[in-house]
Formats: C-alpha cells, structure tokens, sequence
C-alpha cells in the first residue's frame, strides 16, 4: 500500500507538471484558437531565465523568481508581437507552422545564448524529503502540487466569473463578433499571450530545481501536455489538469506494475483507449464549425 | 551563371582547399549529450593544435572536421555523408552506440579507418573491419564493476539500473551473467529511456526488492537525476555505475549529498595519472578550457595523435592505416594502452573510483 501511496505522489507531482503545461495550451487555444506548439520552449527559456538571475546576477531566490516573472511577461508580449500578430486574420494552419517554426528558434536559439550543458537550478527547499504517512515527498514536490492547483483555481475562476475571460472566449470564438461588441481585439490576444508565457514561467521555475535545466526539457513536457490537453477536452480548464494528473499518474503506475520498458507505449495506449470512447476528451464538448 | 553556379559549388566543397590531412569527426554538441561532446571536441582539437604546431605530419597539417551528430542517428548519418564529402582519411566518431551503429554500414562500404569511442561491445562484434575501439568495452567495465560491488563492497542483493538504449540493454545481461557466476541473482532489473526525467517507478522497484547495491549503466545528465531521487526516495546503498560520474563536468552538476556512496568505472582519471604525457596533457587541457579532462577528452586526444603516428609511419591509405592499427602494439596514449585485436577493441584497463569526496579516489584497477 505504501508502494502504490509513493507511487501515486510522485506520479501527482509530474501530472501538476503536466497539467501547468497543458493549462498554457488551453489559454492560448481558447483566446486564439491556437495550438502554440511553442509551450515547451517558453518553459525552458523560463528555467534559463531563473537560472541567469540566481547564478550569474546572484539575486535572492525570491528576487530572481519576480525578475522571471518581468522577464516572462515580456518575452510574451515580444513573441506575440513578432509571430501571432502578423499573422493575425490569416488560416489557422498557418499560426499553427508559425507556432512550429518558433519552437525550433527558441530551442536552437537557447542554444547559442546558454550552451549545450546542462546546469542547476536551486530550490527555495531543502532536498530532503519529508515522511508523511510513510510516503516520502520531497518539499518541492508539495510545493508543485500546492502551486498548480491554486492556479487551476483561480484560472477557472479567471474564465468562469470575470469580463475579462468572458472577452478571452469571444475573441476565440468569433474575433469579428467580438470587436464588433466593442472588445479590444488585439489587446486581449497580447494579454492572453503575457498571461501564457507567466503560467509558462511558472512551470520553468518549479521543474528547474527538480531537474536539470537543458535546451531539451521543454520538449520531455511538451508532448505530454499536449496529450493531457486532449484527454482531458482540448479547451477545457479543469480539463488540462485532469489530463495532465492522469497521465502522470498512468505512466508512473504503469512503469511500477507492468514493465518500465514499455511505460511510454501503455500509457499512451491507455489514451488512445480513452479517446475510443471519449473522442472529444472527457471534459471536452463538441463545437460546431463555424459556417 | 553556370560558371558561379560551379565556382561557388567548388569553394563549398573544398575543391580549392589547402593541402591537408582530413580526419571527420562526429560528436554530440547538442542536447544533453553536449555534456561529453565537449569534452571529445576539445580533446581532439587540442591534440590536432599540437601535431600541427609541431609541423604536422610531414608537413602537412591534419584538418578536423567535426560536425554535430544532435544524439539522434538520422543526424549522425547525415553528418556523416557530409564529412564524407570531404575525403577525409580516418574518422573518430565520438557519438553513442546506437548513433555508431547506424553509420557502420555506410563506412564499411566506404571502407574508412574509424576510431569509435562508443562502449558497446556490438560496436566490435558486428564485424566492421573498419571499427577500432581505443575505449574500454561496456562489457570488460561491467564485469569489473559488478566483480567490485559483491567482492569489495561485499554487496548480495544487487538491482539493476540501466539505460532502455543500445548500450544500456545490451549491459545489463552483462551485469546479469556476472552475478550468476558469483551465484548471485539480481532482486531487480529495470530500465528507462534517457529523456525520462522522473525514475521514481524504477527505483521503487528496486527499492521494494531489497536491494544492498545499484549497478546503473546510463548517460550523464540521467545518471545525475537517478544519483539524486536515489537519496531523495531514502534508498541510502552504494550506487555503481559506468564513467558517468568521474567525469569532472557531470560531478559539477552534484552536491555532495548527491555524490554519497557513489562508484564509477572509468578507463583512466586523467589528473591522477602520473605519467608525465598524461600530466601535460590535463594542465594544456585545463588552460584551453578552463576544466579539468574527462575520460573521452583524453580518448579523443589519444585517437588524433594514434592516427596522426600511424599516418606518419604508413602515409594516408585506408588499407595501410588499417593495417597499422590492428598490428600496432602497446600505443601509450594518456587514457589508456591500446593494442587492437582481431575485432578491434584496444583498450584493456579500467579503474574503480570513489566519487563521494572532494575529488576522486582511485580504489582499484582492473587489467586483461
């Protein structure tokens, strides 16, 4: 019991990694009706943000957090100013590649800037874990999971009960309609992307003390936050987070009980099952296409 | 606009190049593998500095052309057919096994002395006549770890860690078999991709089975991660694994909870050797770089000025070259001792260090 209790904490943890991801997804794609195939690398720049501000500037913890946190926000405005809104009005197929296209500049460009090696990011924690009913938990890991559900929160809340992500859904769902109603079009779509790049902030700054911070670790999240965005209902707030905590907990749960070997290949083919029976994720709605 | 066409085709090719002796070299200098491929770049271009300081060979100076493998075999073969392109006499190729492998039909058929640094005993077993191995097998550094773990450390109950790639899966029956002559039998044997950053479910495994003692066979940055959530999972036994940790680069990535208990095999701990070739070579590598040379710097190094003697003796044949290798006897290079046999492998020492200290400790050393 202890076994599967361990097991199940950890597989939490890297679901709220997941689920963190997979909420930058459904922001975007509910503003913009966009894939941002991106997502990762926002992530990665984040951790190499934190690691520049803690190592080489040497600022406090807390400090270099808030820096990121500028930093990101900045970040997101640029890219949106450089990629999304040229290509504002155009198919979607084409923000899509744009999308794409991006994720490999920032890789290969993060590259260039921080080096190929790989480096430490410190943790406000202590590496011990803690012992809580005979599971062990390291504190960041707590810290992960605390972090990401208050987000789920006050996101779903942030969609649910305010003008603002009222004006987010329209301008996804009929941009023309909705600056016809007297939304600031593209100043939403600029806001949801600073909104998306501080939650991939977020994301950075929790994975980067628990792993190493490398040009490739957005692309180890990326993919399966793409998935937890699927299972849960592409779209769907409480969808992501139910995804991504799903599939952490599936591919931990498989890799303990059935063969580390072939983690990967069930707990995806466990996905593919859930959308034999749930195409549109089991959150998800189905949406009419527009005329 | 023919004419440009072909002039400009002709520069990129190198049709007007200078004079020199090329020698392809394909590395990891991205991804995490960047970590070791660094290390082999700076190695080799240290030692190509040097011969061609010294007036080359014959006069001639030896040009290296590396190129970026990006630890994926589609982009090794790539940059292989592009190295290729320039003629070059000798290949070293710095990449993993299964990058190795994938490029063994094309340098067969091209017939190209290459020097392989990858570990698999496959990589001599396959029967590329082309391949010589100046790196210690995966196998013959298996066996003296696993010898070490239950003779020295006096550990029973082993699990059994290693990377779901070529080297890793084709270790761990290794590691298994040794066991069994010891009559002993792994409690757990369980394996993870390189890109899994969480090992958690693995380590449960071999934590819930009892195990005294970890053999790990993994790549650098995942050996970091398993070194760490061992200590942060509670699972408080030594930990053995291949060169990983004696390299001063991964070690810098580790705090010393991180490095507790730890063990590595290596071929050679370069600043440790007293031998007055290897101690120039660690000081002129550690003032080009700043750090101090791992085990594959050194084995880079080694294999440029291998070549670079052997060239000298029998000029720029492929067939001669072969030749030389595998008749050469006892070459000292700063890594190790290399005598090449009828599959290839030259390299027949390794060492057992300790690395939970401030800087390694040599326990013991292995020999054929």
């Amino acid at each position: 019991m202890q076994h599967l209790g361990q097991m199940l904490a950890n597989g939490l943890a890297m679901g709220c990694i997941y689920a963190l991801v997979a909420l930058g997804f459904v922001l975007v794609y509910r503003a913009v009706a966009v894939i941002n195939f991106a997502q990762g690398e926002f992530v990665m720049i984040s951790a190499f943000f934190g690691v520049m501000a803690a190592t080489l500037l040497r600022l406090p913890l807390a400090l270099s957090y808030f820096v990121v946190f500028l930093a990101m926000a900045a970040f997101g405005f640029i890219i949106q100013r450089l990629t999304y809104y040229p290509l504002r009005g155009k198919p979607h197929l084409t923000v899509v590649i744009c999308t794409v296209g991006l994720h490999i500049v920032l890789k290969n460009g993060a590259r260039l800037l921080w080096g190929p090696y790989p480096l430490s990011f410190p943790s406000f924690f202590r590496r011990e874990p803690m012992e809580v009913m005979g599971i062990l938990i390291v504190p960041q890991t707590l810290f992960i999971i605390g972090v990401t559900g208050s987000l789920f929160f006050l996101f779903y809340l942030f969609f649910k009960k305010t003008m603002m992500g009222y004006m987010m859904q329209a301008t996804a769902q009929d941009p023309e309609a909705a600056r016809l109603m007297g939304i600031r079009v593209d100043r939403i779509i600029a806001l949801t992307f600073v909104l998306n790049s501080l939650l991939a902030g977020a994301a950075g700054l929790l994975l980067g003390p628990i792993f190493l911070v490398t040009t490739d670790m957005g692309g180890a999240v990326l993919i399966k936050a793409f998935c937890a965005t699927i299972i849960g209902g592409f779209g769907s707030v409480p969808g992501a987070v139910v995804g991504g905590v799903f599939l952490g907990i599936v591919e931990i749960l498989a890799a303990g009980y059935v063969s580390t070997f072939f983690k990967d290949g069930l707990a995806f083919g466990v996905i593919i099952l859930i959308l034999l029976l749930a195409p549109q994720g089991i959150f998800g709605e189905k949406v009419a296409e527009r005329a | 606009m023919v004419l440009l066409f072909l002039f400009v085709t002709m520069i990129a090719t190198g049709a007007f190049a200078v004079n020199t002796i090329r020698i392809g070299f394909i590395v990891p200098l991205t991804t995490a593998n960047a970590l070791i491929g660094w290390g082999m770049q700076h190695g080799a271009a240290l030692a190509v500095k040097e011969i061609n300081e010294a007036g080359g060979i014959k006069g001639v100076n030896i040009e290296l052309l590396s190129e970026d493998n990006a630890d994926t075999n589609a982009i090794a073969v790539n940059a292989l057919h592009k190295v290729s392109a320039s003629k070059p006499v000798a290949l070293i190729l710095g990449s993993t096994s299964s990058q190795t492998m994938a490029m063994s039909p094309i340098i067969q058929k091209a017939k190209i002395p290459t020097l392989i640094e990858g570990s698999s005993p496959k990589l001599t077993d396959h029967g590329n006549p082309w391949f010589f191995q100046p790196r210690v097998t995966d196998e013959f550094a298996a066996i003296a770890a696993t010898r070490y773990v239950v003779q020295h450390l006096k550990k029973t109950k082993i699990g059994v860690f290693h990377a779901a790639e070529e080297f890793g899966l084709s270790t761990a029956p290794v590691i298994v078999k040794t066991l069994e002559e010891l009559n002993l039998k792994p409690v757990a044997v369980v394996s993870a991709p390189s890109s899994d950053k969480d090992v958690s479910a693995q380590l449960l495994q071999i934590k819930n089975a009892g195990a005294d003692a970890v053999i790990a066979w993994v790549l650098p940055a995942p050996g970091v991660l398993l070194a760490r959530q061992m200590k942060q999972l509670k699972i408080n036994v030594p930990l053995m694994a291949n060169p990983i940790f004696a390299m001063p680069q991964v070690l810098k990535l580790m705090t010393p909870e991180d490095r507790a208990d730890v063990y590595s095999v290596t071929d050679t701990v370069p600043d440790q050797d007293t031998d007055p070739a290897a101690q120039d070579f660690v000081k002129r590598y550690k003032e080009r770089t700043g750090i101090m040379p791992d085990l594959l710097a050194a084995i880079s190094y080694d294999s440029v000025k291998l070549l670079a003697k052997v060239i000298r003796e029998v000029g720029t044949g492929p067939e001669a070259i072969q030749k030389a290798l595998r008749e050469g006897k006892g070459y000292r290079g700063v890594a190790n001792t290399y005598t090449f046999d009828e599959k290839g492998r030259g390299a027949w020492r390794v060492m057992v260090v300790d690395v939970s200290g401030a800087g390694l400790k040599v326990l013991t050393t292995v020999s054929r």
